[in-house]
């Protein structure tokens, strides 16, 4: 026992030690305990006596059948889709985004909304907590959500800032990055795009908004493996829940035909669930001749880099498209990733710089071989596969990838190559700080 | 003292170990498996207190604590608490107190006047608190009960936020009740982290 000549100094010594220990412990275990790629490099993801849709059996991915997908890469024509949407809808809407602001060029969305509730149709929507921080084009344009509620809409902010949530700073590192929309059990989208300006405003004009891609199928079982994660994730949050019955179930839709299916696979990353490494990582180690992939802002750790190597090293053709980035310090920050992803032997291109302002490549894409196509909200990058909420489809539709490979061509005779050494030269001490916000902030 | 004695005489550590005791029959209390509510957190609060029968200890300072609902009831929810307390005396910052307390929600409704407060529709619930309080400075003495009300409790799923809780810590050595202190926690925002 050690002696200690003022009892109470000792004592005291002793508690703050184990308070501070304890507190370190808890902040970070908390912060990054469930923070990890290594299922993109390892498990069933890498057994390669499975065949890909066997790893997604193994992993728990259901599939589903999907009507052949209806593409929208137009912000109004998404917004004016998503009117008629709701406008249409009889039962119930369910609505989630992670940027979600009301302006003049998107209140029509948002006056269906207002029309709907008043005629008693049950709408949901869950928006990131950041949305009322949105740094985009948005911010000179957006008017808050306050008078949804005032019509009956359920409106919930995940993760929400503010002052008196700064205790909880660990947490707030994820985020709802989904964007969904379900209608009365038989439409489904998914994609990049908000209900916000920058998304919904025009991107070929000087509206400065960004480009990106909205998915819209007709399934009634995948609408049902949506509304349930949703309603999980609802109930969890809110307390106005939503009865357990309300949606048709899993089961009760299982057999009901869709017209020309295209099988399809969902996987959904809410709350606790980490599934997108494996995901991304079945399909990376399944491919046998291509990958393209539109990774939005692709900053990628170990595990990522390791997958990209490994596929490069069995002979298959990696093609990864950068967005440039307008913003000066946005695009710093993920141009110190380039050298890294170089290194792995990626054929890594930017699309072309300019004076001009150039809507932001939002888009988020992965086709594989030529078959497999993976859209939804997940970029391809460390914050998408640990820290946010994202849902993604993999379509098993040629003419589909198809479809989506010659909108990628289309960039792609847009872009450049990087050399090395302009990669070295991007790596600067300032770059890395905006690397690092840009690794966890996304 | 050089024994193990975790620096309490026998009658404190006697205390100590019925409230470990009562802390673990609570905790055997709580549902099996995923529970839909988060229940168990940590907390920061900004305490201000007045010492009565030690002037000296008057005080303000920030709170560290831990907290465990496994319940979701809509009456009488309890919880069990605990807390440290670091703050500014008349002889500088240090370690104050510890307590360890059982709260209990009277009730939660969504409908109140305090929706403005707060980001998403929370509930409101008044709060009760009874436990102990260990003063760093007397350790020799039996710890204090401590008694708080919690007037203005919204609760998110996964947040807590009180405001404006006053307390009293009562010494009730040598078969009497007198007032060792009284104070104000004037806020405390508890992170249910699962």
């Amino acid at each position: 026992m050690v002696s200690c000549p003022d009892i109470d100094i000792c004592t005291k010594r002793k508690a703050a030690r184990i308070v501070a220990v304890c507190l370190s412990l808890a902040i970070i275990t908390v912060g990054m305990g469930c923070s990890t790629t290594a299922a993109m490099v390892s498990g069933p993801a890498v057994d390669d006596s499975l065949t890909l849709e066997e790893k997604f059996e193994t992993l728990g991915f259901p599939q589903v059948p999907v009507s052949y997908p209806i593409v929208y890469s137009d912000g109004p024509q998404w917004r004016d889709r998503l009117t008629q949407l709701v406008d249409q809808a009889e039962d119930y809407v369910i609505l989630v985004a992670f940027l979600a602001s009301e302006c003049e060029e998107n209140e029509m969305v948002y006056d269906a909304i207002c029309r709907k509730a008043d005629e008693g149709v049950d709408i949901w929507l869950l928006i990131d907590g950041t949305s009322s921080f949105d740094m985009t084009e948005s911010r000179y344009h957006m008017r808050t959500l306050g008078r949804l509620r005032e019509h009956g809409v359920k409106l919930f902010e995940y993760n929400p800032i503010s002052i008196n949530r700064l205790v909880g700073a660990p947490g707030m590192l994820f985020r709802e990055h989904r964007k969904i929309v379900v209608v009365d059990g038989k439409t489904a989208v998914i994609g990049g795009m908000n209900i916000n300006y920058i998304s919904m405003g025009d991107a070929t004009s000087s509206a400065k908004g960004q480009r990106d891609m909205m998915f819209e199928v007709i399934s009634p079982q995948l609408c049902s493996y949506l509304a349930k994660d949703f309603l999980t994730v609802w109930n969890r949050l809110s307390w106005e829940e939503i009865p357990s019955d309300r949606f048709v179930s899993v089961d009760a839709v299982a057999d009901v035909p869709v017209e020309e299916p295209v099988q399809a696979w969902y996987a959904d990353q809410s709350g606790a669930a980490r599934t997108m490494s494996s995901l991304y990582g079945s399909l990376i180690r399944s491919a046998k001749e291509s990958i393209d992939l539109l990774p939005f802002l692709p900053y990628c750790d170990s595990s990522m880099l390791q997958a990209l190597k490994d596929a490069v090293d069995r002979g298959v053709e990696v093609t990864m498209i950068m967005p440039f980035d307008s913003r000066p310090s946005n695009r710093k920050a993920s141009q110190y990733m380039v050298s890294d992803i170089l290194d792995t032997g990626v054929d890594l291109r930017r699309e072309n710089e300019t004076n001009e302002f150039l809507p932001l490549l939002h888009e988020k894409l992965m086709i594989v071989d030529g078959l497999y196509t993976v859209v939804g909200s997940s970029n391809f990058n460390y914050r998408s596969m640990n820290l946010s909420s994202e849902v993604v489809l993999v379509l098993k539709d040629e003419r589909f990838a198809t479809q989506m490979t010659d909108h990628f061509d289309k960039l792609h005779a847009t872009t450049r190559t990087i050399s090395k050494e302009e990669a070295e030269s991007w790596r600067s001490v300032g770059s890395f700080f905006a690397f690092i916000g840009g690794f966890f902030g996304g | 003292m050089t024994g193990p004695s975790f620096f309490m005489p026998s009658v404190v550590r006697r205390q100590f170990l019925v409230v470990v005791f009562l802390i673990i029959s609570f905790l055997s209390l709580a549902p099996l498996g995923a529970s839909p509510v988060r229940s168990f957190g940590y907390g920061l609060s900004a305490i201000g207190e007045s010492g009565i029968s030690h002037p000296e200890s008057t005080m303000g300072g920030i709170g560290l604590s831990l907290a465990y609902a496994p319940f979701s009831f809509p009456w009488f929810e309890p919880s069990l608490k605990g807390e440290v307390v670091a703050g500014n005396t008349s002889s500088g910052f240090s370690l104050r107190f510890v307590r360890a307390a059982m709260g209990f929600d009277l009730f939660r409704t969504l409908r109140h006047p305090f929706s403005v407060m707060t980001n998403n529709p929370s509930a409101w619930s008044v709060s009760l608190d009874i436990g102990v309080q260990f003063d760093f400075d007397r350790m020799d003495e039996l710890p204090k009960l401590y008694l708080a009300c919690t007037p203005i409790k919204l609760e998110d799923k996964d947040f807590w936020y009180e405001w404006c809780a006053p307390y009293l810590t009562l010494d009730c050595s040598d078969g009497g009740v007198s007032i060792d202190s009284w104070g104000f926690v004037l806020f405390r925002f508890t992170y249910l982290v699962v």
